[in-house]
């Protein structure tokens, strides 16, 4: 049992771009106490001791069976989620894992299972989850307040890859490379987050634009038994943007939502059942909603996953906003899509 | 230091409140001309210091500069590094590793790194992390060669990183190279000010120049507004503010006014339009001269969060809670003093017993009082608890109030706005003290609908009564609505002075009686409104509550004193 009276002993598996992150927000948290890094990297576990002073391994096996850890966030490329994350369940750590839960959704059936023989605290980095936007939307779907969805449209383009990456694991689909697995899935995520997962996926298209081995686009359509009808694209070799941008749009029989990350519209056709919003359109900025953090970094909802992260293993909590097991509902979307541009393609010989 | 400073993240299609936005700027300033044009206005509005992130197009800016050397000879530059995108993408494409060697090798270019790597047999494994920062500095400024630059910040997603990381040796050397090599000033920018100063108190950092987003909603400022208040507050450092007016939520005088009194030294804002630089220009400068030449020690005590603006006599307090017992006049010239002196916003709570007996209830109800520059005392409940207690306590009601302040205020062109009451009472009201007082300025009405507002309908609200520019805003939801919607709004509000005065709408409307004069003076106004308004039974139940145990307390402690 977690004892209240000290700090969570804490781990960060792969110490990229996300762990560092990760690190430097739950470093300064006042329960939390990291005591091990792991990364293949000499360098980085070189320069880690010298600066941080901490413990640091080159395999996560060996950090999670001698650091006696509370919690480990899990930041290495998606194609060792698995193993990385069994280990942990199996030792009972409570385990935050970065986006997406795994490469297949048979890794992540793996995953749930090892879970529900020795439950912990899990969830996964949807960070969109925590943004005080879908938050808002999410609100609004869940008291229903514009009636059944008719269709929806969810777009998020961005500059990340500008040319052809050779190396590294974000050029290999095997180790979850690719804009589908790495940068759509918050997308998708998205979808199964506010609207559910779709029954059926069709007419997917994957795109290679400037990488040789991953696809760089996807396409897809999604339709429900309930007759709402969506469509997604992604897109991260889109040079005419400066960041990742985000746009939802949801028709419903009583209004309509259209959202980015800093603010949304929401258009009512009759007088609304909340006092928060009027009929007509009403525009909502992320000032006016933003609810404040204890420390920021990239942006609230950064803090806000982790912190409710460790809330969850202070109560020791069994549900979970972004769980495993919303992380492997998302993860079989993706193998959906990815099994039906496949099948799209074969038919075009 | 500059302490008007222009921002550049319109140009760079930076914008925290609208993607909307953000894309009409790219469109706009995709020319080096449109970006020339908007500094050439801030320069000739007299605008000196400018701020630029090193994204790869200010280079070209810069060359502007170098080659029209006349034309910007009083030029300041803040540079702020690093442009944090540039790095992320090069990490994605080529790892950290790669992406290190790339810039610290290669000047950004992947071809040059891997010449020079096979040249040197070097990477920047092999090299020590601090060298590596000061490695990448020194790229960094070599856009600004040669330009009149005053202090180079590092930018907050870095500094944010390393406070996390608790790494206040690395802010040291980054102070320490910034000065040695570039004979300036390092500053940080920071999204989580006290927690910065903290660390840098640790350091060998002395008085650095700190940049956060400083505004009263809270906006981009971690953990909260009131940490941030106290951290001002302690000067021990160079404050200048952003994000003021938290993307456009807060209207240009007020924001400068609330950073101004929290005790900043230097203001940077963006914008894009004449009209609004000028504009900005001037209202930040002249609350710094305001803040200059007098009032200073007051305005920054009132910002620090910490106390309030001191009133003629300290509070007396019943069961703790304070009320001033003072003359009507002495509260009316205070009130004329900080009217003209553009005066940030301030309430007055009307006190009476009821309003105590929450106030002991509820932390935010107590606060509204002890927060108030005066807490006037409503109804003989207060000053018999008071006599108890061995004190004399005035009366100064909400009705009198109104009144009083409409007869002070006609000569001296009060704008009076009145907001709330019933449907329809705000308008009477109007009407019927505009028949008594024909001289008497009203600014604007307003009655909110009885629900809660929608956000649209509130930030509409709050619109419509800034631009009535009314110096007086009373505000008659009744208690505790008034006191709450007082408190959430006051930072939005450009209005001096905002007063709750619930019952004083219902009289001045005519829809509740006024006492008798001689039931006034013997203090049982209260049983004249029970008589004619028996829902009133269950309010003055808490009310003789409230009454009888402020009487027990300050008898008790009057006898042990």
């Amino acid at each position: 049992m977690t004892s209240p009276l000290r700090g969570l002993r804490g781990a960060i598996a792969g110490f990229g771009r996300m762990g560092m992150t990760h690190y430097s927000i739950l470093n300064c948290h006042p329960d939390v106490e990291f005591v091990a890094i792991c990364d293949p990297s000499s360098f980085i576990r070189n320069k880690v001791e010298q600066h941080l002073g901490i413990d640091t391994f080159g395999d996560h096996e060996e950090m999670i069976r001698e650091s006696s850890l509370d919690f480990i966030l899990i930041a290495t490329p998606t194609g060792t989620h698995k193993d990385c994350a069994l280990e942990a369940i199996s030792n009972g750590v409570h385990t935050f894992m970065e986006k997406p839960l795994a490469v297949t959704p048979d890794d992540g059936a793996t995953i749930l299972r090892a879970l529900s023989e020795n439950p912990v605290v899990n969830q996964v980095g949807y960070v969109l989850r925590f943004n005080d936007i879908f938050l808002a939307i999410k609100e609004i779907l869940t008291d229903n307040l514009l009636g059944d969805i008719i269709s929806f449209k969810a777009e998020v383009r961005g500059p990340t890859i500008l040319r052809d990456v050779k190396e590294g694991w974000r050029a290999k689909k095997s180790q979850g490379g690719g804009c589908l697995h790495d940068f759509a899935s918050h997308a998708v995520d998205l979808i199964c987050y506010l609207i559910g997962p779709p029954n059926r996926v069709s007419g997917s298209a994957l795109q290679k634009i400037y990488s040789a081995n991953v696809d760089d686009a996807v396409y897809s359509t999604m339709t429900y038994k309930s007759g709402t009808v969506g469509t997604l694209q992604a897109n991260w070799s889109d040079a005419s943007y400066r960041k990742p941008t985000y746009n939802l749009d949801i028709l419903c029989k009583g209004g309509r939502i259209v959202a980015d990350l800093h603010q949304f519209k929401i258009f009512f056709r009759d007088e609304p059942g909340s006092t928060k919003y009027r009929r007509g359109w009403n525009t909502v900025y992320v000032t006016d909603i933003a609810e404040p953090v204890r420390f920021y970094l990239r942006g609230y909802e950064f803090t806000r996953q982790l912190d409710y992260f460790i809330e969850q293993i202070r109560d020791a909590a069994t549900e979970n906003l972004s769980s495993f097991q919303d992380g492997y509902t998302t993860d079989r979307i993706i193998g959906m899509i990815a099994a039906d541009a496949d099948t799209q393609r074969e038919s075009h010989g | 230091m500059d302490r008007v400073i222009l921002g550049d993240n319109q140009f760079f299609g930076i914008n925290h409140m609208s993607e909307d936005k953000a894309q009409a700027q790219a469109e706009r300033f995709q020319n080096l001309d449109a970006i020339i044009d908007v500094i050439d206005i801030a320069y000739d509005a007299g605008i000196r210091g400018f701020m630029f992130n090193t994204h790869a197009r200010v280079a070209d800016i810069c060359d502007y500069f170098r080659s029209h050397p006349t034309r910007y000879a009083d030029l300041r530059i803040y540079p702020s590094m690093p442009y944090a995108y540039k790095y992320a993408n090069a990490v994605n494409e080529s790892g950290l590793i790669g992406a290190l060697n790339q810039f610290v090798f290669g000047g950004g270019s992947a071809g040059d790194a891997a010449s020079t790597m096979v040249r040197g047999g070097l990477t920047v494994v092999k090299r020590d992390l601090m060298d590596v920062m000061r490695i990448l500095i020194d790229l960094e400024m070599k856009m600004f060669r040669d330009l009149n630059v005053q202090a180079i910040f590092l930018q907050n997603i870095v500094t944010d990183l390393l406070l996390g990381f608790k790494q206040g040796d690395v802010l040291s050397a980054f102070n320490a190279h910034v000065r040695d090599r570039y004979g300036v000033d390092a500053a940080f920018n920071t999204m989580n000010l006290p927690a910065l100063i903290e660390l840098l108190e640790k350091t060998d950092v002395d008085n650095p120049l700190i940049c956060s987003s400083v505004n009263q909603i809270g906006y981009l400022m971690s953990p909260n507004v009131a940490s941030y208040e106290e951290t001002l507050a302690r000067a021990n450092f160079r404050p200048m503010a952003m994000s003021i007016l938290a993307s456009g939520a807060i209207p240009v005088k007020d924001a400068v006014q609330y950073v101004v009194d929290a005790g900043v030294e230097s203001i940077v804002f963006g914008a894009s339009s004449r009209n609004h630089i000028v504009d900005t220009k001037t209202i930040i400068e002249s609350a710094f001269h305001a803040r200059d030449t007098g009032g200073r020690q007051q305005h920054a005590r009132r910002a620090s969060g910490l106390t309030r603006p001191v009133p003629i006599a300290a509070p007396l307090t019943v069961m703790d809670i304070p009320v001033h017992s003072v003359p009507k006049l002495d509260v009316l010239q205070y009130m004329e003093a900080s009217i003209k002196d553009n005066h940030a916003s301030q309430h007055i709570c009307i006190t009476n017993t009821e309003s105590m007996y929450h106030a002991l209830r509820r932390p935010d109800h107590h606060r509204y009082i002890s927060d108030a520059a005066f807490s006037l005392c409503d109804g003989m409940g207060i000053v018999i608890a008071g006599r108890a207690g061995g004190k004399k306590i005035r009366r100064f009601n909400g009705p009198v109030l109104v009144e009083e302040a409409t007869k002070f205020g006609l000569d001296r062109e009060w704008r009076h706005f009145f907001c709330g009451g019933q449907e329809g009472v705000a308008e009477s009201m109007r009407d019927s003290l505009s028949a008594k007082y024909p001289k008497m300025i009203i600014a604007g009405v307003y009655s909110p609908p009885f629900r809660d507002l929608t956000i649209s309908e509130e930030r509409e609200m709050i619109e419509i009564i800034n631009s009535a520019k009314p110096d007086i805003l009373w505000v008659g939801l009744g208690l505790l609505k008034q006191e709450a919607w007082i408190t959430r709004l006051k930072g939005q509000l450009d209005v001096p002075w905002l007063i709750g005065v619930g019952a004083a709408f219902d009289y001045h409307a005519g829809t509740a009686k006024w006492a008798p004069t001689w039931v006034q003076k013997i203090g049982l106004e209260w049983l004249y409104r029970l008589f004619n308004e028996p829902r009133m039974l269950k309010r003055n139940a808490y009310s003789f509550a409230f009454m009888f145990k402020a009487i027990w307390h300050e008898f008790r402690n009057r006898k042990s004193d």
